[in-house]
């Protein structure tokens, strides 16, 4: 995951001032200090982090009720059919060096890869590969059936900030998308999971909440926002949500052992089981810009207010309007 | 447009555990209206109750429907936090508990009655403050204004 940032001092200065004006466009980060804070008190003082202060949670997302449950029949199925289709095992997955990983064949290093850029296409090939043995053992009728993860690296179509751009690492694009291509930009609305791949755990997560700022800014039908984390050196994940109430964490998956590997699945699994809009958190109550309210369709005509934060009330106002438009089937 | 009550508010006002329930008591709605959305704590007081209390009155927004629910993922958080514990990002973090949150939908008139009717509602039997102890009127009459919600309103 990639924020482009300056050399020296100075100029790092000013950027941390213009990420956390951009974050929070309220906060004074004038002080000459304010480096200093954000080192000794780093929960306090940098905004993604403070946002989600006392406000993280380690959480089983793939149990009974949970957002990404996974029925152990089918992630069963799906690691049976990696073995036998596909012949990945974690076992097999870890005989790999750096460069041999080919879309049908994953493969990783068993002792990590030394750089980040190095791991993006093998990570992307293991979890496209999920995907493929999903689709030919779970029920056919699922929201994110047709998930396809690329590696991405570039900016985004909505500009929040002109000067550094986010660039985030690895996408899944909504299955209604065309797969992305080199010449244009992938629109936020478009995507269904963030991917981030790096050895520093916080700069991570902090980058990954802004992604799921302006994820769930972009399209306010979301309520959450679906990411994995990749520590390319330990080969650890984490599957993350980011909502209303904070940021639920998996617990670490480690790729170099069988329990890590087999609960990676389960996850797998658990997005890809997810079934419709609605189970995809998204509201049923609005298509595009009109509200179903009553069976009258309600267009917004002007919005007041929108907190765009992830954690916390999130108020959204608008002026509505009714219009001809009916949702008979919502 | 001059935008009358509907008679919501005492739906509103029987509502106990806002936050635990859905419902659904849009009556007719207007034409234009102002709708928020807002995720609150569990437990925590509708709005629309507060603001309903005034019918109109002193140009405060009249409450014309609202939605609260814990049936669909997008209007709760409590399907990321089942069996969640607390962890710790950094050495110094607070530990927090898990607090769920319940979309709230608010229906709102455009504006409130005008200062005539005011008046003259004053001047009347049917008046609100009849109906509002003096500090649930000032309470509602400021938070028209600034928008801040923190008091511990209670249900009768």
């Amino acid at each position: 995951m990639t924020t482009h940032q300056p050399e020296d001092t100075a100029t790092t200065q000013s950027w941390f001032r213009q990420f956390m004006s951009d974050y929070r466009g309220s906060l004074d980060f004038s002080s000459e200090d304010s480096l200093l804070q954000l080192n000794n008190s780093i929960e306090d003082e940098d905004p993604v982090l403070h946002e989600f202060r006392g406000a993280t949670f380690l959480v089983d997302l793939t149990a009974e009720g949970a957002s990404l449950q996974a029925d152990e029949d089918d992630v069963q199925k799906v690691l049976d059919q990696l073995r036998d289709h596909y012949n990945i095992t974690q076992t097999s997955l870890l005989t790999g060096t750096e460069d041999n990983s080919t879309v049908d064949t994953p493969q990783l290093p068993p002792d990590g890869f030394s750089a980040q850029c190095n791991s993006l296409e093998p990570l992307t090939h293991f979890l496209n590969i999920i995907i493929h043995a999903a689709e030919e053992c779970l029920p056919p009728t699922r929201y994110l059936k047709y998930l396809q993860f690329e590696v991405y690296g570039a900016e985004m179509q909505e500009m929040f900030d002109m000067e550094y751009p986010l660039r985030p690492d690895i996408l899944a694009l909504l299955p209604s998308c065309t797969p992305h291509q080199r010449d244009t930009l992938t629109s936020w609305s478009d995507v269904a999971v963030i991917v981030g791949v790096n050895h520093r755990p916080l700069e991570l997560i902090q980058t990954l909440s802004i992604c799921a700022s302006r994820y769930l800014t972009v399209d306010r039908r979301r309520s959450f926002c679906i990411a994995i984390t990749f520590n390319y050196q330990t080969l650890k994940m984490h599957f993350l949500i980011f909502h209303r109430s904070g940021i639920s964490f998996s617990p670490p998956l480690s790729l170099n052992h069988v329990d890590g590997f087999q609960s990676a699945i389960k996850h797998m699994v658990g997005i890809l089981s997810i079934q419709d809009e609605a189970a995809f958190g998204l509201d049923m109550t609005r298509v595009g810009n009109v509200y179903n309210l009553n069976d009258h369709g309600y267009h917004i005509i002007h919005t007041h207010h929108s907190n765009n934060i992830v954690c916390g009330r999130a108020t959204v106002m608008y002026s509505l309007q009714r219009t001809e438009v009916v949702f008979n089937s919502l | 447009m001059l935008c009358q009550t509907t008679g919501v508010q005492d739906s509103i006002s029987a509502i106990s555990q806002p936050s635990s329930q859905m419902l659904i008591l849009f009556a007719e709605l207007p034409e234009k209206i102002i709708y928020k959305l807002s995720y609150q704590i569990e437990g925590h007081a509708l709005k629309a109750a507060l603001l309903s209390q005034s019918f109109g009155q002193f140009g405060i927004a009249d409450v014309v429907g609202f939605y609260t629910s814990s049936q669909v993922p997008f209007a709760t958080t409590t399907s990321h936090l089942l069996n969640s514990q607390f962890l710790k990002l950094v050495d110094d973090s607070v530990v927090g508990i898990p607090e769920a949150r319940y979309l709230h939908c608010t229906a709102m008139s455009l504006e409130g009655l005008s200062l005539d009717n005011t008046i003259t509602s004053l001047k009347e039997v049917e008046t609100v403050t009849e109906r509002l102890a003096p500090a649930d009127l000032l309470e509602t009459i400021l938070h028209a204004i600034i928008g801040e919600y923190d008091s511990a309103f209670t249900f009768s």
